[in-house]
């Protein structure tokens, strides 16, 4: 995925990106870091145009997906090949784990039950939430824990056998034990999937990741790899954030 | 401070709360003496055959009301058949697509049909069905009643889908979803709980409607026969009773309006139970 | 006709009721916590705060109710008096627009009288729809500023 002088904002404010030029490498794990404020979850969000889903939200430039401009796609599609995992865990709550992880299929017209269940088992498994659920696939979704629901999330966007998975500040909702938890499915799922990860925990940057771009006030500063950035980075700014003097 | 001044201020108080007291008192106790009342004068009339039949011929005794539950049932139900899709759809389309003029209009306009008389309601239903069919009919009557259900639950059915959160709506749309399913398969059955009670609470309210059946559905002393024939149903049959001279009748309007706000009240009360939230 | 505005008057009140609290329940928590940090009694925060507060509400809500009233045709149809005159004592009978269609329309055989019936429920409507256009403007006025 390659994005060209992206520029986005919203209704009646000042753009948010002002022209993001970026280069994610497939199956590797990508972290974009951060101030508050500074466009990163606008950028994870043009990724896969869920940014149009605000209202009044604009962009333009150029997203290149598979040698195409993805902004110019049909977004349903673009979304079925990028999947999403938010901020806070938002499980469907009128379904049941297993309906939750297979929501995506079916939503898409797949009703073969062996279809069904083997993707549930496989997504979850994935997801490394398989051993804790399998004798209670019929409970509802938002009955488990946080942590839990998260992972439940992923399942669920990895049900649809996307390319890119991107998850915006997955962990900011969890505790330490559930964050570790997530990490480590992210460094295995990886080897099948390009991972686009906002964060705004530069540790866990440092962790997951082996390619960081840090951002401010709506600009690429960095980009490279994380090992490099966080031993010797290049720009004064990054340095600046890194070694916390300010944001 | 000023200790009088302070006292007065506290009596004041005192004595508004008393006011407010009583005056709330009044209200639910105007409600509870009606309950009462309705209960005291219609059990004695109730029984198995007034419940199970026809009415007898006029000037004689006995007689029961069975038509006018069966042709409730069956005008009340049509209603429900036409008016809740049209209500549900409007709501989804206010509160998923609806933005700018067009839904600021269907929005006003719902809100002020909805204190349209209904006996305007069904004057409209009149002129559009009795008079060019030249004949009262169970489906008049069904059709008034569904104009008069159709703003109630657009607006419920809007408010509930309101309530699901933004990030139910992102997430199914991040599985490559397209907008319609998202909406009808995801959305509405979040809310469906709410958007389901909203159609039961509008059932009640036009099953207890008189005015626009008078010259809809018209009543009918007979069993009925079909959707294109004049009618009995109870609120009707209460009218009617109600306001002829035999004694007789008196009890049987007083029996018949027993069971129609034990209906109403049993739909109101289910409801309330279950849209009550739930301790998870 | 004082009978059938006394039950007029039982059958809004309800309407009112409900209303008022829905609207008293959007007053903000922090408003009146605000007057009673002050010293403030609670009726002096009800009258200085929340009555203010809701006050466009309030109002609003007395028109639907009153817009309804206006309609009610059952009620008013049976103790009325059916009487097609102008009364001038509030307890002679007396008529109203919903009433004269109740009985009526039913049985209305020419084209002519069917027509006027059609007129009156035309009149009924327009007042109706005035009232109610106006109190729900304000009623979307105090939701705005929620």
């Amino acid at each position: 995925m390659a994005v060209r002088g992206l520029r986005a904002g919203y209704a009646g404010g000042a753009p948010v990106l002002k022209g993001v030029n970026l280069d994610i490498r497939e199956k590797t794990v990508t972290a974009i870091i951060g101030p508050s404020g500074c466009g990163k979850s606008t950028l994870i969000r043009c990724l896969n145009r869920m940014h149009e889903a605000i209202p009044g939200a604009t962009a333009d430039g150029e997203i290149l997906f598979g040698g195409r401009n993805a902004l110019e796609l049909d977004p349903v599609v673009l979304r079925r090949a990028v999947g999403m995992v938010f901020q806070r865990p938002n499980p469907f709550p009128t379904m049941s784990i297993a309906q939750n992880v297979a929501a995506g299929l079916v939503l898409n017209g797949v009703h073969d039950r062996s279809v069904l269940a083997e993707a549930v088992e496989k997504s979850l498994r994935r997801a490394a939430l398989w051993d804790e659920v399998k004798d209670k696939l019929d409970a509802p979704g938002v009955g488990l824990s946080g942590g839990q629901q998260q992972r439940l999330c992923i399942a669920r966007a990895l049900a649809v056998e996307p390319a890119v998975l991107l998850l915006d500040e997955p962990c900011s909702a969890l505790d330490p034990i559930a964050t570790g938890r997530i990490e480590e499915l992210l460094l295995e799922i990886k080897e099948t999937l390009t991972v686009v990860i906002v964060t705004h925990n530069m540790q866990q940057a440092a962790r997951v990741s082996e390619y960081t771009v840090f951002m401010l006030m709506g600009e690429m500063v960095e980009y490279g790899l994380t090992r490099q950035m966080f031993t010797k980075p290049v720009d004064k700014r990054t340095e600046d954030y890194i070694t916390g003097r300010f944001g | 401070m000023n200790e009088a001044y302070y006292a007065r201020r506290k009596r004041v108080n005192a004595l508004m709360f008393a006011l407010t007291a009583v005056c709330a008192v009044i209200s639910a106790g105007t409600l509870l003496a009606i309950l009462a009342y309705i209960g005291w004068k219609g059990a004695s009339a109730v029984s198995w055959s007034f419940l199970t039949k026809l009415p007898a011929p006029v000037g004689e005794p006995g007689g029961g009301i069975v038509n006018s539950i069966i042709g409730s049932a069956k005008v009340v139900g049509l209603a429900g058949l036409i008016g809740i899709p049209v209500g549900v759809l409007s709501g989804v389309y206010l509160a998923e697509y609806g933005r700018g003029k067009l839904a600021f209009a269907v929005r006003y306009a719902a809100d002020v049909m909805n204190g349209v008389p209904s006996i305007v309601v069904g004057l409209f239903a009149y002129a559009l069905i009795v008079h060019p069919m030249k004949k009262f009919s169970a489906l008049s009557g069904a059709v008034a009643l569904a104009l008069i259900m159709v703003p109630i639950v657009l607006r419920n059915t809007e408010e509930f889908l309101r309530l699901v959160p933004g990030t139910i709506r992102e997430a199914a749309l991040a599985l490559g979803v397209p907008r319609w399913k998202v909406t009808m398969m995801v959305i509405v059955p979040t809310a469906g709980r709410g958007i389901l009670t909203g159609a039961l609470l509008a059932l009640a309210r036009v099953a207890g409607e008189t005015a626009p059946l008078i010259f809809t559905a018209f009543g009918n002393r007979f069993a009925d026969d079909g959707l294109l024939n004049p009618i009995a149903t109870l609120p009707h049959t209460i009218f009617t009773y109600a306001i002829s001279p035999y004694e007789d009748w008196h009890n049987q309007a007083w029996a018949a309006a027993l069971i129609l706000m034990a209906f109403v009240l049993a739909v109101n009360v289910t409801a309330r139970l279950w849209l009550r939230p739930r301790s998870t | 006709m004082l009978t059938a505005g006394l039950i007029l008057a039982f059958m809004i009140l309800p309407y009112i009721t409900t209303i008022t609290r829905e609207v008293l329940l959007t007053v903000p928590r922090p408003l009146k916590e605000a007057m009673y940090g002050l010293g403030a009694t609670r009726w002096e925060v009800v009258r200085g705060v929340s009555l203010p507060y809701a006050k466009s509400g309030i109002v609003g809500g007395v028109f639907l109710a009153l817009g309804r009233a206006l309609g009610e045709t059952m009620a008013v149809t049976m103790v009325i008096g059916n009487n097609p005159k102008i009364a001038l004592s509030l307890l002679e009978p007396g008529y109203s627009m919903a009433a004269v269609i109740a009985n009526e329309l039913a049985e209305a055989a020419s084209d002519a009288h069917l027509s006027a019936l059609v007129a009156i429920g035309l009149v009924l409507m327009a007042v109706t729809v005035v009232v109610n256009g106006a109190a729900r403007l304000m009623l979307y006025r105090l939701q705005r500023r929620a």
